[in-house]
């Protein structure tokens, strides 16, 4: 008779410290365990709900503007600094760890409309509807001396009078132009008191101006005559315009693709283009039910943030068609302006109602350090909700997000007009000739032209 | 010297007007011609030249030509090239001697570049006399004049008939209308600037291509990985600290301290002696162990078990007294103790009847209700007697260790018997065994046959054992007391033994008797059935087949439920001709078409084909969630789906190294970390 003996060395079963984990034999033999997935399919229906308790996206508001946000900056060198600009022609530098302001720039005459720093953080850019654009000295906080050591207010360090007002300025990473929107986009210089160059096309209002990050020499504007218009610093002119049905109010690139971007439309809609090919959106972000103020990338350029005049901030995956996560609070106003932190952890709105707030860009996630076991079951929870995903009651409870009622409202009337238009093409469709009526999908639809 | 000329501004971008030797507007060319040209007559009727006003490209009227090779000045070296190849021309070929060439060369020349410049002639130091000489000249109409910005070039000095024949020269200027290149009207600006975009895209889409693969490969990748590895500033504590400087006087003595301490190592600061590293050691162990056993102490009293504590009451007072065998110590406190609590119960009589307790039993005859307060009462009494009782008495206490050797040896006889008695109902009980149903199968039989032969076998040796002990005890016995028999038992064993083996023998072959008793009961003319016959007997009067179909049947009725019968609907009698006409046709085929639907299913069922099986087809609810009944998005075919799902990616399933690979985030990042823009 065969006999089997569990041998084991004790030099390889003793732990070398108390700490140290017992070593466990397993039989990974998946016929031992006939009821795994039964039992990964609830512990990913926990998950989802573990998300739902744990969600608390809100970190904190800062207070200290007396005038509506209109724009806001992220210093891309210093992860905890944020500029903000209001209407009442205040800056303000703010440190959000602490969620303090740091100090002010004051200077402006009329409303901020565009803020922007340069990408060593050192200068930053502001322009406004009094028609300057005016150059700061960004203060460094050195190492270790927190202790206000830091002047409270700044003086511009120069400021160009020019003909028209301004409403955006971006500047290039990694270079020393930056551009300003108004009547025209201008190119400016750091060293020089007038634009470098000058893109006219058209003749209507520049609304947003945003240099791409991947490819620092291309740029996209929008216009109030509904246009989006690229630019390339290399070529001395226009590159292509393209006209949609409602005016775009911000553009974003993606750090990571530097041929696509997107941009947050009057319609409520975000349209994901591909800059190669301008005659149809790669994607169209729906969710939110009034006009997109902001939009802001991700830098990791796996999603995007969206702030919208119905009071909601919505992340966007880059890819996806919906939104992954609305945020409100009862006190945030319009939306005037989002933007994601340097390390796509968090996500900073400025609203009407003078504040700046500050969120967890996971709702859930777990701030503070996390063990190498926490993170390993984090992961692996991750991992198991992804799996499960389309399961109906996993989407269900991973899907469902408390609404404030207007916009519930507002969806569900949008969803109704959507539907009724759609029966309508249908049935029009159905009587008439085969082939004389098309519908044209959502991607092309809102596209008037594209110009060369 | 024209060809060449003509070739200069070909080359500098300029197009004069061709020469026009063509008279069909001479009228209009008339008035244009200035008077200012020697006219050879000789040359009248073939030849004749007018000068335009002014060249199209220098009136600026339009932009068709390039502004810049208009205006701009010509190139130093071209006008010394030109200077050199007109003198070698004509030294050369000896061509050219017109009569007035000597001395309106220089100014032809600064009239010519004036021409292509367009610049006023003081620009070029022109001479003013030549300038004059030459708007003095008479006019010709057969000279052909090459015009050239308001300058003049006489006929004369392209068609000296000295050295270009005519006819030559008409080829020549026939070839250069016929290879000539001709100018298109420019583009208007709209469409200038357009083209120039649709360039400018061109090339900034392919600036940006270059992006296409590294897009691709982080769409593609289950990861996207941001983690590098940054520089903080500080690595350690340590570093940290050595950038600490002493500021105050306090500090600054600490410092002083510390880096005395240190010098040499600061070995001296942790020298600690071999004793006092031993005493510390153990003083150590000792507080580890007394913790150890407060916190045992703190779990056991925590535990409410009364059988646990009584067991451990138990344990105790076994462990105590072996201690007392062992060690003369304990012993003498365990006396000690013991001569305390004797004069403790002579001096407070605690236990007796007339504390408050028993008093109070008593006066409500208390005992006599309960049985346990009776026997409470007992006890104190008897440990009252116990404690009180004298010491010799105590010491006589141990010669009842004698009665109870006895009690042993009583219990001891009582096992015996309970083991004979055991014994003798296993041999008995084999008869019953036979007699049972399930044992008349021949498998079974000799299976058991073979068991119990084992059995029997080592219950008689156990009876021999026990025999050949109970005789010598019964020696024994008998020389003490006669009060113990063993002799009728083991007769009686003996005897059962018989019998038994007389039933086995029985077993093994029919009506066989070996000794012993004869078993009359046993019948001889029993005939085992055969198999066949055993089955139909078992089985008879069932007819499975019919009711396996009926049950299948049922199913599938259940899962397909056939459709239901067409009604006319109404409450009651229907008039003779909708009866005659029967159901509606509408009606009729609906029923039809799930009837046909209904035996479609059916045919398609998994054991449509098979007669003997049933395979439900229901789904279970609990199972039901498991599954999705469409293809989730990503995936395209349902085979690479199930594939993807089919193992589990816990670590109950999965080694360590392959669970961090499968549970990997889409996007691994450090927070804290600011993330750049791709680069290339």
């Amino acid at each position: 008779m065969k006999i089997k003996v569990i041998s084991r060395s004790t030099e390889e079963f003793t732990r070398e410290r108390s700490q140290d984990l017992q070593r466990v034999f397993r039989n990974y033999d998946p016929i031992l365990r006939p009821q795994e997935k039964a039992v990964e399919y609830v512990r990913a229906l926990n998950a989802v709900k573990l998300d739902k308790i744990f969600a608390r996206p809100f970190i904190g508001a800062m207070d200290g503007h007396v005038d509506a946000i209109s724009c806001m900056a992220k210093n891309p060198s210093q992860l905890k600094e944020v500029f903000s600009g209001s209407m009442d022609g205040d800056i303000r530098l703010w440190d959000i760890a602490a969620r303090r302001t740091v100090c002010q720039f004051p200077g402006h005459q009329g409303a901020v409309r565009g803020l922007t720093a340069s990408t060593d953080g050192r200068i930053l850019v502001s322009c406004g509807t009094d028609s300057t654009v005016r150059l700061w000295n960004v203060p460094v906080a050195s190492f270790g001396d927190s202790d206000g050591s830091i002047k409270t207010t700044i003086e511009p360090a120069s400021v160009y009078v020019w003909k028209n007002a301004f409403c955006a300025v971006d500047h290039q990473w990694d270079g020393e132009h930056f551009a300003t929107g108004g009547a025209q986009v201008d190119i400016w210089n750091h060293n020089r008191s007038q634009p470098v160059n000058s893109f006219v096309w058209g003749s209507d209002t520049v609304i947003s101006v945003r240099f791409n990050p991947g490819e620092p020499n291309l740029l996209a504007s929008s216009a109030s005559d509904r246009s989006i218009n690229l630019y390339d610093l290399r070529m001395d002119t226009p590159v292509r315009k393209m006209i949609m049905m409602t005016k775009t109010n911000s553009i974003a690139w993606n750090p990571m693709e530097p041929i696509n971007f997107t941009v947050a439309n009057e319609d409520g809609y975000c349209y994901s283009y591909d800059s190669r090919k301008l005659g149809e959106a790669k994607c169209v972000h729906k969710d939110h039910v009034s006009a997109v103020m902001d939009i802001d990338y991700s830098p990791t350029g796996r999603e995007f943030v969206t702030g919208s005049y119905d009071r909601t901030v919505r992340i966007f995956p880059y890819n996806g068609g919906h939104s992954r996560e609305i945020y409100h609070t009862k006190r945030m106003q319009r939306v005037f302006c989002v933007k994601f932190s340097g390390d796509g952890s968090y996500v900073i709105s400025g609203s009407d109602d003078t504040n700046l707030r500050l969120w967890k860009a996971k709702a859930s996630e777990q701030l503070g350090v996390v063990l190498p076991r926490e993170k390993k079951k984090h992961d692996y929870h991750e991992a198991i909700k992804k799996r499960y995903r389309h399961l109906p009651e996993v989407n269900r409870i991973a899907r469902h997000r408390h609404l404030p009622r207007p916009i519930y409202k507002a969806s569900s009337l949008l969803r109704v007009i959507a539907d009724a238009k759609k029966k309508k093409e249908e049935r029009r469709k159905a009587h008439s000739a085969p082939g004389s009526v098309t519908t044209k999908p959502l991607r092309k639809r809102r596209i008037i032209r594209e110009v060369e | 010297m024209t060809e060449k000329k003509r070739k200069q501004m070909n080359d500098t971008n300029l197009r004069s007007k061709k020469s026009k030797t063509n008279p069909r507007s001479p009228s209009s060319l008339n008035k244009q011609i200035q008077t200012n040209v020697h006219f050879d007559e000789a040359t009248t009727d073939v030849v004749y030249e007018y000068e335009e006003q002014d060249a199209e490209e220098e009136s600026m009227k339009n932009k068709r030509y390039d502004p810049v090779s208009v205006k701009d000045r010509i190139p130093s070296h071209f006008k010394d090239e030109n200077v050199q190849s007109d003198n070698e021309f004509e030294n050369d070929d000896d061509c050219y001697i017109g009569t007035k060439r000597d001395a309106n060369a220089e100014g032809r020349h600064v009239r010519m570049i004036e021409g292509i410049t367009g610049m006023p002639t003081e620009t070029f130091q022109g001479n003013a006399e030549n300038k004059k000489l030459m708007m003095s000249d008479a006019f010709d109409p057969s000279c052909e004049v090459v015009v050239c910005g308001d300058g003049l070039i006489t006929i004369e000095d392209l068609l000296n008939p000295n050295f270009v024949d005519h006819n030559k020269l008409k080829i020549r200027v026939q070839s250069i209308e016929k290879n000539g290149r001709t100018m298109h009207t420019p583009l208007p600006e709209a469409d200038q600037a357009k083209v120039e975009r649709k360039v400018a895209y061109v090339i900034s889409k392919k600036y940006v291509t270059k992006y296409q693969p590294f897009i691709q490969t982080n769409r593609d990748a289950t990861t996207i990985s941001f983690y590098e590895k940054v520089d903080i500033g500080f690595s350690t504590i340590g570093a940290i600290a050595s950038e600490f400087r002493p500021r105050s006087k306090f500090e600054r003595e600490v410092a002083a301290l510390v880096l005395e301490a240190h010098r040499d190592d600061g070995s001296r600061l942790n020298k600690v002696s071999k004793e006092d590293r031993k005493e510390r050691q153990n003083r150590a162990k000792l507080r580890s162990l007394l913790f150890c056993n407060e916190k045992k102490a703190k779990r056991i009293k925590k535990i409410k078990s009364g059988t646990f504590h009584r067991h451990l009451k138990k344990d105790r007072l076994k462990s105590e007294s072996s201690r007392i065998e062992m060690d003369s110590k304990v012993a003498k406190k365990y006396d000690m103790k013991k001569y305390f609590k004797r004069a403790e119960e002579r001096m407070t009589l605690r236990h007796t009847h007339h504390n408050r307790w028993a008093k109070n039993v008593k006066q409500h005859g208390l005992n006599h209700k309960y049985e346990e307060t009776r026997a409470a009462m007992d006890e104190n009494c008897r440990k009252h007697k116990d404690l009180t009782r004298k010491m010799h008495s105590m010491k006589g206490s141990s010669s009842s260790n004698d009665s109870e050797d006895d009690d042993e040896n009583s219990a001891g006889s009582d096992l015996d018997s309970k083991i004979l008695g055991k014994l003798m109902k296993v041999l008995g009980e084999k008869d019953e065994i036979t007699e049972s149903r399930l044992s008349s199968l021949g498998f079974m039989r000799r299976g058991l046959k073979k068991s119990r032969e084992a059995v029997v076998e080592e219950c008689e040796d156990l009876l021999k054992n026990l025999e050949d002990f109970g005789s010598s005890e019964d020696r024994k016995a008998a020389s003490t007391s006669g009060r113990r028999v063993f002799g009728k038992a083991k007769a009686h064993v003996r005897l059962n033994i018989k019998h038994t083996e007389g039933n086995d023998a029985d077993t093994d072959s029919e009506g066989k008797m070996v000794g012993g008793i004869p078993t009359s009961t046993s019948k001889p003319s029993y005939e085992l059935p055969s198999q066949e016959e055993l089955i139909r007997q078992t089985f008879a009067g069932d007819d499975v087949e019919a009711e396996f179909q009926k049950d299948k049947q049922k199913i599938l009725d259940e899962e397909n439920p056939e459709p239901e019968k067409p009604i006319l609907l109404g409450w009651g009698q229907w008039t003779d001709t909708q009866q005659k006409k029967g159901l509606p046709y509408g009606q009729l085929k609906q029923n039809k078409d799930a009837l046909r639907k209904r035996d479609e299913t059916l045919k398609k069922r998994n054991d449509a084909q098979l007669k003997n099986v049933i395979i439900s087809e229901k789904s279970s609810k609990k199972t039901e969630k498991l599954y999705t009944k469409v293809l989730p998005y990503p995936h395209t075919s349902k085979e690479a789906f199930e594939q993807n799902m089919r193992m589990p990616m816990g670590p109950e399933c999965n080694p360590t190294t392959a669970t961090g690979l499968l549970n990997q985030p889409e996007v691994v990042k450090r927070p804290g970390v600011i993330i750049k823009p791709i680069r290339v």
